[in-house]
């Protein structure tokens, strides 16, 4: 299966830059869309702080950088998901009238989700060198600690796209879910117990998104045991999902009709 | 698996449901079992469910062609997508080596947003080419599609006819072992599909193929095998003439009788001279109508149809400058038609009394039909006659003896 998956690396390449040069060929703002989401996000939140509806606290470093870095780690979930959800669905009669191995399609559109998620970064850049950050050598730990992101989201990316081939409920869903999820783990705002802690003791997306935030800003990672524990799942969780969506993929197109 | 041998299928059955929700149903329960490693080929058919191929076997080497034709629904493209692995079978196993090239829809998995160009490197890396092969082909594939300076513009600007060109061009470079082919030579215009004729002919004879189509003429002319499918089974496999004659009576329409009122009858059409004849013989049949009153000066028509219900040939009487008039009570009219220089195929004979002006008397509907025998193939039913020959130049004429006589020395 690994094996098949690198002898497939240029089909994926193909996928990932026929979606990647459709998506930016006809959009007159081109990659400065992937900066508007964060910004409106992060915008809203530094008002509803400023103005003192809500009140986030000290976060350690500027606002603006914790809540980009935090968005950013968080859409290659949102993101990814959303995107790998629909690879299937959205792949349309090729899927059913031509037979190649069809993870590479979710493969694909998790790399349009780094895409985005690599420009970020180079706003993060940006703004870290505005207000006059400079991060410990530690900091480039981060891109292995996002790892275990992707390979979360792709996990999970592999069951929804199955899913939603047979209930097409599953692509409105995941939009409600992420959303909701984006406020319910800290992403945008640091966890201060209660119900909230409560919760995000069992939800492995608050390490996910945090324990990279954090290599960032101080060097350090608040809980390494249990950014291990979970990364070790999803890493789990990725392998097995993969195993299954092999196993399913051609009682997939079977379903899917012929249209 | 013989050495030459490139697709066998053994005993290949699929089941398939009508019904949107349990179709959801029993995929889930598919996919379920497939992952608990539980066996999902069961014999029995889970209710709603029903054979859409049913104990279909047959092994194919390379240079063959197998034609696969059949009413709409007959499991046609779904044996084609078992061979292709886009499903499995619930029951037997199909086995084939090599590269698979499909043509089941080409140009699937084109974006509208790329260029023509861009879309190649695309399609050709879905349909399994690797990069250095596309670079190889480039040139020869955009030749090929015709498309010119259009390569370069997206394809969402393309006409259908330059979108499935692409395409075709594409697969046309594929190079497989094992080719299926469904229905896609019915686009074009009459200059591209010869070119992909030509194509398939030249891929043909380096690859073991499937053919689906509804065009006898291309299956004749494409097929050294033909399979007859209905309904899931296979009702006749082999000779290709057979096959489209077995076919052709899949759709025979039954007879009809249409007369003007109940005081005109037909008493009986008898066939006078053999149902089968060769090529250019003849067919003579009577024809006993009842008439309540006379008619003078009637039209009598005899058409032969094909299966597909288009007109081959038609005779009428004041073409060959016969007078006929109908006495009141039982007129017997004797026709024969000569030098019938048909296809060889089946054709249904419908005859038709009509009293100028535009009088219909009776409409006698497939009351007959005849088989024309022989080797002729061809496109049309009717085949012109005549004489071709190739005359040698005077300058062509002197070359060759001065070779001729230099070999003699």
């Amino acid at each position: 299966m690994i094996r098949g998956a690198c002898s497939q690396r240029e089909l994926t390449w193909r996928l990932f830059m026929r979606d990647f040069r459709a998506r930016y060929s006809q959009a007159f703002l081109g990659f400065l869309w992937a900066f508007i989401l964060p910004l409106v996000v992060v915008g809203t939140f530094l008002f509803l702080n400023r103005s003192g509806v809500l009140t986030i606290g000290d976060v350690g470093v500027p606002y603006a950088v914790y809540a980009i870095l935090g968005i950013s780690v968080w859409q290659i979930f949102a993101a990814g998901l959303v995107r790998c959800g629909n690879a299937i669905v959205a792949g349309g009669s090729m899927v059913v009238k031509i037979n190649f191995p069809k993870d590479t399609l979710v493969f694909a559109a998790m790399g349009q989700a780094l895409v985005d998620f690599i420009v970020r970064m180079l706003m993060v850049g940006v703004l870290m060198a505005v207000y006059g950050l400079v991060p410990k050598w530690e900091a480039l730990l981060f891109l292995p600690a996002i790892l275990p992101m992707i390979l979360f989201s792709l996990g999970l990316g592999f069951i929804f796209s199955l899913a939603n081939v047979v209930f097409r409920d599953i692509s409105h869903m995941l939009t409600i879910l992420t959303t909701f999820l984006m406020f319910a783990t800290p992403v945008l705002y640091p966890s201060r117990g209660g119900l909230f802690a409560a919760f995000n003791r069992y939800n492995p997306l608050d390490v996910l998104v945090n324990a990279p935030r954090e290599l960032v800003v101080s060097g350090t990672i608040q809980h390494p045991v249990r950014f291990a524990v979970v990364s070790l799942m999803a890493v789990l969780l990725f392998l097995l999902t993969w195993r299954i969506f092999h196993l399913a993929e051609v009682r997939m197109a079977e379903r899917m009709g012929t249209r | 698996m013989n050495s030459l041998t490139l697709i066998r299928a053994e005993e290949v059955s699929k089941k398939y449901v009508k019904s949107l929700r349990r179709s959801m149903v029993y995929g889930m329960a598919d996919i379920s079992r497939d992952l608990l490693g539980l066996s999902t080929r069961s014999e029995k058919l889970r209710p709603g469910e029903f054979w859409s191929l049913d104990n279909v076997s047959f092994a194919l080497r390379r240079g063959e062609c197998l034609g696969l034709i059949g009413p709409n629904g007959a499991g046609k493209s779904s044996l084609l997508k078992l061979l292709n692995g886009l499903m499995i079978p619930d029951r037997g196993r199909i086995l084939t080596r090599g590269r698979v090239g499909a043509l089941i829809e080409v140009g699937a998995g084109f974006h509208p947003q790329l260029t023509g160009r861009e879309n190649i490197y695309v399609n050709a890396s879905i349909l399994g080419m690797k990069k250095v092969e596309v670079n190889r082909r480039i040139d020869s594939i955009i030749a090929f599609s015709e498309l010119g300076d259009h390569i370069d513009s997206p394809v969402k600007f393309y006409s259908s006819g330059m979108y499935v060109r692409l395409g075709f061009a594409v697969v046309a470079h594929l190079n497989p072992d094992v080719l299926l082919i469904d229905e896609v030579l019915a686009v074009g215009d009459a200059g591209f599909r010869s070119k992909c004729y030509n194509a398939l002919d030249e891929s043909l004879s380096r690859s073991a193929a499937v053919f689906v189509s509804h065009n006898m003429e291309a299956v004749s002319r494409i097929c050294t095998r033909v399979m007859v499918l209905d309904k899931g089974r296979v009702l006749y496999d082999g000779d290709p003439v057979q096959a489209t004659t077995r076919y052709s009576q899949l759709f025979s329409q039954g007879k009809e009788q249409l007369s003007k009122d109940p005081g005109y009858e037909c008493l009986g059409v008898e066939m006078q001279s053999s149902r089968n004849v060769g090529y250019g013989d003849s067919l003579a049949f009577r024809v006993r109508l009842k008439t309540p009153r006379r008619h003078e000066n009637v039209l009598f028509l005899v058409t032969l149809t094909t299966a597909s219900g288009e007109i081959a040939a038609e005779f009428r009487n004041d073409n060959v400058g016969l007078r006929l008039d109908l006495e009141a009570g039982i007129s017997a009219i004797q026709v024969r038609l000569d030098d019938v220089k048909l296809l060889p195929r089946r054709y249904d004979v419908t005859f038709l009394v009509i009293d100028r002006p535009a009088d219909h008397l009776f409409w006698l509907r497939n009351m007959e039909s005849v088989t024309i025998t022989g080797n002729h193939t061809g496109v049309r039913p009717y085949q012109i006659s005549g004489h071709v020959e190739v005359s040698l130049s005077a300058k062509n004429k002197k070359r060759t003896v001065a070779s001729a006589s230099r070999n003699s020395e």
